[in-house]
Order: C-alpha cells, then sequence, then structure tokens
C-alpha cells in the first residue's frame, strides 16, 4: 500500500473541507495480488499449465460531496486516483465533476463508540506464499483426479487472490479490511468416449482448507458418471423442481435486494415489515444476515457505507420482520439505519432424499444462465443439465428446454432441506459477493414452467 | 459531418521507449528462443447516472502488462505501479523464468512474429489500412515507427468531450422519460458513459497504440410492478451517437414500457419467431460464436473441431455468421460499436473471419497460442481475438463482432411469411454449450405477429417474466426461413456496410467479462422453443 500516497491525498482532502470545498469524503485504498494458473491436460488427466500470471496493482477510489446552492443538497462525484497524476489536479477535477450531481445531503458513518471486533477473512498462507499454496492444490487436485473412475480432464483454473484494503473518511472512520480469495475450475467429460456433454464446474473460497478440492472433484467425477443419452423435458406450466444451494442463493440475494430500504428511495417494489412472502404448506422460511462467520466473504465489522455491520433476523415464517436500513438511504427516509449486513443464512427444512420417494420431479443439476430479475422476482434458464425422476424412481437424464419460475410462487408450499452447507463467491466483474449458509437444495412445487418437448 | 481520428495523448506517447526497453530485456539475445511484447492499457471512463438520485463518476485504470511465450506457454507479469526500476527487474525475472521452464523441454517450439511487410493490408478496413499508411507517410511504417490508429468522431459536438453537458443531457434525458410517463412510471434513468480505451503494443517488429472513442447512452422507464423496458443506444462514436434519441424514440420507450406492465404470458412452447438484430446477435453469439473460440476448441471442449473433421454441415444454406473487429460502419451509421478495435490485446490487427458459410464450419477464432498448438484439425490462422478483461486478467480467444450475414427480405416481407409467431427484439443475455450444443437467448418480451402483421400486443414469458429461446444450435440454424436486408434504405447494400450490430458484452462462463458488439439482420425463424 502506497501510505505516502494516502497521507498526502487525505492531508488535501482535510484543507479542502477545512475551507470549505466538501462537506465531507471518503476514501478506500487497496492493494491487490494475484496469481493465475491456466491449464490445459494433454492426458487427460494431469495439469499443464500454459499461461502463468502474477498481477501486483493498487486502487484508490474516492467519493466527494460539495456545498450546494440549494438547502439540504449536497454535490457527489466518485472517481479513481491514480499516483501518477498530481493530487491537486485530481481533486480540482473531482470538484468540479461533483457540480454535476445533487442529491438530498445525508451523514457519513462516523468512528463509532465501540469499535466492532475484526472478522477473520484472510487465509495468511495466500497472503504470504500464493506459489506454495498453488503448488499443493495442484497437487491436491491431480491426486484427487487420479481417484476418479472413468473421467478424462479437459481443463482447469487457478485463481489465488488478496486484497487489503484501508477504509477512510472525514468523520475519523479508519479501519482496514483483509481478504483472500480462491477460485477453482475444472473442465471434464467421460473418458475413452467422442462425448457431446462435460461436466464445467468452478468452487470458490476464502481459505485453502474451505475450497475442498478433493470434495470438489469428487462431486465433478459423480456429475460425469451420470453423463448419458439425454431427452428435452416435458412441456408443463406447473412443474415440480429440485435446485442446488448456488441457485437458491442467488433466489435469495434477490429478495434480499427487495428486503434493503433503498428499493423503497428509488420507487423499486420492495418488501416492508409485516410483508408476507410465500408460505403455505412446506417449509417456512427465514432468513437472517450475518457479518461475523469467520472465513466468509460478506464477513465485515463494518457494512458497506461504514457503520458497524451487525447480525439480525429479516424473516420469520415467511413473515418479513426487519429490512436492510443503510446509513443513506435510512436518512432519506426518516429511518434509523440498523446496519443489517453480511452473509445470507437461513433455517434448513425437513427435505431428505428419502422423503423424495414417490415425488415426480425434475432436478436441475446446471441451469445454463440463471437470469433473476430483482424487481420482478421472475427468473429464467435453459436446463444444461438436469434429470427427470417419476414417482416410481425412474431416472432420465434431461437437456435443454426452458424453465421459469416466479419467485414469490415459488417459496409457497416448498421444501427445504435438513442438510446446510454453505457458498462463498468473491466479487468479479460480473456480480458482487455472494455468502449463504443454509439448505443445500429446495424442492419447488409452485410457479414453475418448463417449455420442452 | 464532420470526423477525425482520436489522437494519442502525447503522455501516453511517452511510454513507447519504456516499453521497448522492457521488451528488450525480457528477449534481448534469445529471440530464437523466446516472444515477448509489452502491452499498456489506459481507461478513461465519465459516467452520469441520472434517476432517483444522480451520479457522477470518473474511472481511470492504467496497467501493463509483460509476456513472454516460452513453448507453448504464457508467462505474464501486470502491474500498474510504473516504478521503471521495479519494472526492469520483474521482466528479468519473468525472462528467468521462461528461460528456466524452456530448459525443461525438448525441442520447444519458437515463434517469430511477422513485420509490417507481412500484414494483407488489401484485407484490412480503411480506417486501419489509411492510419498505417499514414503513419509511414504512405510507405510501409518500419519497426520503430509508431502507427496510431483512432477512431473517427464528430468534434464539432461539444458534449462529446463536455463532463457537465453529458451530465446535463443524462438529466434532460431521464427528465424527458419521466414527464412522458407521468404517473404511469415509477421511475425512470438515463445512464450516459464517454469512454476512451487506449492501448500501446510494441514487439520486436512493430510500435502501436489505439484509442477508441465511445459513447452509450442508456434509458429506461420502471413501472409500478418493476417491469423494466430500456434502449441501449451507442457506438464507437462521440456524443453523435446520441443524436438520434428524440420525443419520438422516448414516447415509444414510455409506450412500450405501459403495454408491458400489462402483458399477457405467453404458453410455454415452440412458436415461430423473428429475431430483430439484438436478439440474432446474441444467437450468432452463442450459437457458433463460443463454440468457435480457439481455446474451447484446443482443449477438447468444443464439438466444432469434431464436426470440421467430419464435414458435418450445421446449418442450412442461410447460416452464415461473421466474427469482425473491424466494422466501422454498420447499415445507414458511420460507426462501429463496442467490439470493434484495431488490434487486439497480442498486437494482432483486425480482419473479418467467416466462423460459419452455409452451415460450414471453418477454423476457429484464435489468440497466438491457439494458432501454434491448434486442435484436432491441426495448427490454423491466428486472428484478431487474443482478448482480456482488464491487465488484470488472463487472455483469451474471445470474440469481437459477431452476425449473421443478410439476405434479401424487408421486416414487412419477414412477417408476411411468418404469418402467426412473435417477435423478440430486445435481448437479455445468453449462454453457450460448446460442447453439447446447446443455445439460450433471451428477450426482454414477445411482441404478436398474426396472418402477417405486428399486432404490437406484448407479451412475457409464462411466469411473467423476461422470456428465453433455447434449441440445439443445429436444429436452430436449419431452421433459418429468411433474413432481412442490412438497411432498408440501402436494399442493395451500395455502402458495403456491415449487419446492424448492438452494443454487448460477454462473459465467457459467467467470468472475464469483456466488449462484443453483436448483430445481423433480422431472421425468421421456422420454430424455437419459448419459455
Amino acid at each position: 500500500m502506497n501510505q505516502n500516497f494516502i497521507n498526502e491525498v487525505t492531508a488535501q482532502l482535510t484543507l479542502l473541507k477545512q475551507a470549505g470545498s466538501l462537506t465531507g469524503w471518503s476514501l478506500k485504498a487497496t492493494e491487490s495480488r494475484s496469481l493465475q494458473r491456466l491449464y490445459s491436460s494433454p492426458d487427460g488427466a494431469d495439469l499443464a499449465c500454459h499461461q502463468s500470471r502474477k498481477v501486483n496493482g493498487e486502487a484508490y477510489k474516492l467519493s466527494v460531496y460539495t456545498p450546494s446552492q440549494t438547502d439540504g443538497m449536497v454535490g457527489t462525484a466518485l472517481i479513481d486516483l491514480v499516483t501518477y497524476q498530481p493530487i491537486e489536479q485530481q481533486l480540482a477535477n473531482t470538484l468540479e465533476l461533483a457540480k454535476g450531481s445533487h442529491n438530498k445531503a445525508w451523514k457519513l458513518a462516523a468512528l463509532p463508540a465501540d469499535i466492532p471486533a475484526a472478522v477473520g477473512t484472510c487465509d495468511p498462507s495466500i497472503r504470504d506464499n500464493p506459489e506454495a499454496s498453488a503448488e499443493d492444490i495442484e497437487i491436491e487436485f491431480t491426486d484427487a483426479f487420479g481417484a476418479t473412475e472413468g473421467c478424462h480432464l479437459n481443463s482447469a483454473e487457478l485463481f489465488l487472490n488478496y486484497h487489503v484494503c484501508q477504509h477512510i473518511n472525514s468523520e475519523g472512520l479508519s479501519y482496514e479490511t483483509e481478504l483472500s480469495e480462491l477460485y477453482l475450475e475444472a473442465a471434464m467429460e467421460k473418458a475413452g468416449q467422442e462425448n457431446d456433454k462435460e461436466v464445467h464446474e468452478h468452487t470458490t473460497s476464502v481459505t485453502a482448507a474451505d475450497l475442498n478440492v478433493k470434495g470438489f472433484i469428487n462431486d465433478c467425477a459423480l456429475q460425469v458418471a451420470t453423463l448419458g443419452d439425454s431427452e428435452e423435458p416435458e412441456t408443463t406450466d406447473n412443474a415440480t423442481i429440485l435446485i442446488d444451494k448456488e441457485a437458491l442463493s442467488q433466489m435469495l440475494d434477490a429478495i434480499l435486494e427487495q428486503l434493503n430500504c433503498t428499493n423503497e428511495y428509488l420507487k423499486l417494489p420492495y418488501l416492508n415489515t409485516g410483508d408476507v412472502f410465500g408460505g403455505g404448506d412446506g417449509d417456512s422460511l427465514e432468513l437472517r444476515l450475518d457479518p461475523t462467520i469467520p472465513c466468509m466473504v460478506l464477513s465485515s465489522a463494518y457494512a458497506v457505507d461504514g457503520l458497524p455491520a451487525k447480525p439480525g433476523l429479516l424473516i420469520e415464517k415467511n413473515t418479513v420482520k426487519n429490512r436492510v436500513i443503510g446509513n443513506r438511504f435510512g436518512q432519506y427516509l426518516d429511518l434509523e439505519p440498523n446496519g443489517l449486513s453480511g452473509n445470507l443464512v437461513v433455517k434448513p427444512g425437513t427435505l431428505t432424499l428419502e422423503s423424495l420417494a414417490g415425488t415426480e420431479y425434475t432436478e436441475v443439476i446446471k441451469f445454463s444462465s440463471l437470469l433473476i430479475d430483482a424487481r420482478k422476482l421472475t427468473w429464467s434458464s435453459e436446463i444444461k443439465l438436469g434429470k427427470h425422476i417419476t414417482a416410481d424412481g425412474t431416472v432420465t437424464l434431461v437437456k435443454g428446454g426452458v424453465v421459469s419460475g416466479n419467485l414469490k410462487e415459488n417459496f409457497t408450499d416448498c421444501r427445504l432441506s435438513a442438510t446446510t452447507g454453505s457458498v462463498n463467491v468473491p466479487q468479479s466483474s460480473y456480480a458482487p459477493p455472494l455468502g449463504y449458509n443454509g439448505p443445500v437444495a429446495m424442492l419447488i412445487t409452485k410457479g414453475v414452467s418448463i417449455a420442452g418437448k | 459531418m464532420k470526423k477525425i481520428y482520436y489522437p494519442l495523448s502525447d503522455e501516453l506517447r511517452t511510454f513507447f521507449p519504456i516499453l521497448k526497453n522492457l521488451v528488450l530485456t525480457m528477449e534481448a539475445g534469445v529471440e530464437d528462443k523466446l516472444y515477448a511484447f509489452a502491452m499498456l492499457e489506459d481507461l478513461d471512463q465519465f459516467q452520469s447516472h441520472v434517476s432517483q438520485t444522480e451520479a457522477s463518476s470518473m474511472t481511470t485504470d492504467r496497467g501493463l502488462v509483460l509476456r513472454i511465450l516460452a513453448g507453448h506457454r504464457n508467462f505474464e507479469y501486470a502491474t500498474n505501479n510504473f516504478d521503471a526500476a521495479v519494472l526492469q527487474q520483474e521482466a528479468a525475472t519473468l525472462k528467468a523464468e521462461a528461460l528456466a521452464y524452456l530448459d525443461t523441454l525438448e525441442n520447444p517450439p519458437v515463434y517469430t512474429p511477422g513485420g509490417w511487410k507481412d500484414e494483407p493490408l488489401a484485407d484490412f478496413a480503411d480506417p486501419i489500412h489509411e492510419q498505417i499508411m499514414a503513419a509511414g507517410n504512405g510507405a510501409l511504417p518500419d519497426t520503430d515507427t509508431p502507427v496510431h490508429f483512432g477512431t473517427a468522431y464528430d468534434p464539432s459536438i461539444s458534449e462529446s468531450l463536455s463532463k457537465a453537458e453529458s451530465a446535463q443531457r443524462s438529466r434532460t434525458l431521464k427528465e424527458a422519460i419521466q414527464n412522458a410517463g407521468g404517473d404511469q412510471l415509477a421511475s425512470a434513468g438515463c445512464m450516459l458513459r464517454r469512454k476512451v480505451k487506449s492501448r500501446l503494443f510494441v514487439d520486436r517488429t512493430r510500435q502501436m497504440s489505439q484509442s477508441l472513442f465511445s459513447s452509450l447512452y442508456y434509458l429506461y422507464a420502471i413501472t409500478p410492478s418493476g417491469k423494466t423496458v430500456r434502449d441501449i443506444i451507442g457506438g464507437m462514436a462521440g456524443a453523435e451517437a446520441g443524436l438520434s434519441i428524440n420525443d419520438t424514440l422516448i414516447s415509444k420507450l414510455v409506450e412500450t414500457a405501459n403495454k408491458v406492465e400489462n402483458a399477457e404470458r405467453i404458453q410455454p412452447g415452440r412458436y415461430r419467431i423473428i429475431t430483430g438484430p439484438d436478439v440474432t446477435g446474441v444467437i450468432a453469439h452463442e450459437a457458433f460464436g463460443h463454440t468457435q473460440e480457439g481455446d474451447t476448441c484446443r482443449l477438447g471442449r468444443s464439438c466444432a473441431p469434431g464436426l470440421r473433421k467430419k464435414g458435418v454441415l450445421v446449418g442450412n444454406q442461410q447460416a452464415s455468421i461473421i466474427n469482425n473487429a473491424g466494422v466501422f460502419a454498420m447499415g445507414t451509421t458511420p460507426w462501429g460499436v463496442n467490439g470493434t478495435h484495431f488490434f487486439d490485446d497480442e498486437g494482432f490487427i483486425a480482419r473479418p473471419q467467416t466462423i460459419l458459410d452455409e452451415g460450414k464450419l471453418s477454423s476457429p477464432m484464435n489468440d497466438l497460442i491457439a494458432s501454434l498448438t491448434g486442435d484436432i484439425n491441426g495448427p490454423a490462422d491466428r486472428q484478431s481475438n487474443g482478448k482480456r478483461e482488464s491487465w488484470k486478467r488472463p487472455l483469451m480467444p474471445r470474440q469481437t463482432n459477431t452476425y449473421f450475414t443478410a439476405g434479401d427480405k424487408t421486416l414487412d416481407e419477414l412477417a408476411e411469411l411468418c404469418g402467426d409467431g412473435f417477435i423478440a427484439e430486445h435481448a437479455h443475455g445468453g449462454m453457450e454449450d460448446p460442447k453439447g450444443m446447446g443455445l439460450t437467448a433471451g428477450t426482454e418480451y414477445l411482441e404478436e405477429v398474426k396472418n402477417g402483421k405486428r399486432t404490437g400486443k406484448l407479451f412475457l414469458g409464462p411466469q411473467g417474466g423476461h422470456i428465453e429461446l433455447s434449441d440445439p444450435v443445429p436444429r436452430l440454424l436449419e431452421s433459418i426461413i429468411a433474413k432481412s436486408v442490412i438497411s432498408e434504405e440501402d436494399p442493395m447494400n451500395e455502402t458495403g456496410s456491415e449487419p446492424i450490430n448492438k452494443w454487448g458484452g460477454c462473459g465467457k462462463y459467467h467470468k472475464e467479462g469483456v466488449e462484443a458488439g453483436c448483430g445481423g439482420p433480422w431472421i425468421l425463424w421456422e420454430g424455437i422453443t419459448c419459455g
């Protein structure tokens, strides 16, 4: 981290605030390191690196708030500061930029009286010696793959990332966060034959131990074993489907958007305290946020707006008990900001493999591209791979067709698994981070259509 | 309309000698073993987003990538620390790692790059050819002559380079949508983005730079139930890209939002469909776009090499798809979209490639390493498809602008041929399955066609959301009935334009996001599964 640069920037910002040119500012400085390896597998089993990268970077994101001629309003701008241009000129440009955006003023989060306890979100081995960690993972991967039967490896990818951030603002708030991220991907298919299907999966974690390379490879190999002749699914407007924790966590993340008071201010659909979401005769939904679980991507001592992060209940027995009330939009709506943030935590239900006996359903093993509309709370995707199971237990592999749903109905008469698991997806250019702990499967009996044969 | 090429800033130009020195450090004395290049990326982006709140932002990102190709393995170091001593040290370390790796190989292959004299100048689009020759004062440039490529824009429109005017324009457009919609809309917004993305490339054969200046206007209207209707207008141009936004366009946006709010739902099933350039493009991109990317082919993850080897036709005579980074005009529009570039992230100059010709597959879209290693059909030509999300991410073969070739019908004629069916005009994502040849392309809503005429009635998906169009690729490409001309104003395409491409992006397997234009004509399909 370029501490001299940070010190110089904050000194100049402090002077600008004292001079009345700024009403406030906040700065997030990040230093990142990444080790990236892409592999082919000419023999179908061993890893052969064809792209090896080391990346070092730093980033400085500055938000400024400037006085407005209109009472209760403030100018705002967000810029990337760079170390290779004069700071004074960059700050002058930022002030000029802030003239283009007018917003209701709000108070930035200040240093809290009680400093919240730090949460561990970094694996020291990824921070201090990523090369050795990568080699360990490669060995673990090769050993685990070697123990599978009937699998041919096509490719793999491994990313080990480390970020350390300083968060500082004009109100005296100052804290540091560390995050390590691992991404492992594998593409494999049945060995010894020409295939028209492959298993392409990835796993992510905060620590090397949680990556569970062996478990990941075994899960992939199990999928490979199921590959065979497939059919398009039958068309129906009233399907019963079984989804996994990845899909369930993404659906809950969409619902979380409507539990945030930001939506109310932005005049988007939202769920209010007392509203009922789903229900019926199945397992009830109990959803909470928890920022204190060690080694999960959304664990942090502070919420994204600088308030001390708090765990809390959002939905109990399908009824909204609390909403996420952030610092800015809480003030806009005259609601007390509550700092609720963190990983999605869902109470397990009653669904077991045995209890599915006698039920006809389609298990979606892999969606091609699950696109969820957080405003309409609808979703749709092609089925990349699935299984149709009849009431007598007959299994048919299905592929293709389109499955679509409506979340409000999906959480009515649904069943959640008794077994729980975690999802830890780091932020990417494609999506924000997602942390989830809860049921590993959900049986949806309402609000699903399938277009196929 | 006056046009000039976007220039390279003096400050960026100072990097050429630095990059050259780094290349020397990486490969001097071992050119018979290694191939090295250095690439500087620079992003300078302004954005104004006005809805219930207002946000102005400047995104600045500059990073440097050092690359050594040793055998068939790429070694890279990337950073945004431009300290010369640190860079020299990292370049030397990279060279040592690459040489150590080579020592483990018997008879490693060596890549030798071609120079300017080896370039097929006649195949390049006019703006590429013109700027190469201008750099060399009418002759081919030499190794140390910097060649700059800039996209053309109209400097007479002050909004292009004024952040204040752009922010005001964004506010004006948002208010126009809100006023046109009144109480029927819950919210409205406009996001305006102006971006200059520059690259400097140096290897032992050349010094090149490019500045891609683009503008994007993203307008949207949100109904009380949260249904969002949008218009995405943009191109590799200045503010002239937004001149087509007028009261008629905004009225149409609001009218569509009102229709979508009250739209019926389709029954899941199979329908005759006409796709507009936006959805046509997603199908092209997903169909034999991803399936023809060099990495998926060489890693055994695509069905295409096997089908090509067997000579299998994967579509009918109308199934022809082009990938072309050198799109600088589309239909009657005198600029390209965001998939356009002059050279890729490995310094290879843009040129068109027919990836599917009347159902027949070509060699893949290759980056450097894929062209050298090849797939089951052996090594094949290198293409201008080596792209990365940014200096922070790895490079892969990626699509640029992917589009179907044009046909000979008007849209009205396609509707008449359709009889009863739907029009899918506005795209909503898509996904590929290169191994299994599955395809899915989303559309925001469908418009009804009845008795050969558009009725204007809109439909949503079976559960009230967007609609996915999905079929196995060969079945889909066999079902093309007819395609439209590029432009009904120029039915014989006397301007020699490419089909309309839409502003788009691609996240290969849901990561590694890059810019990707996609498009083509209106296409009538015999039937597509919709749900």
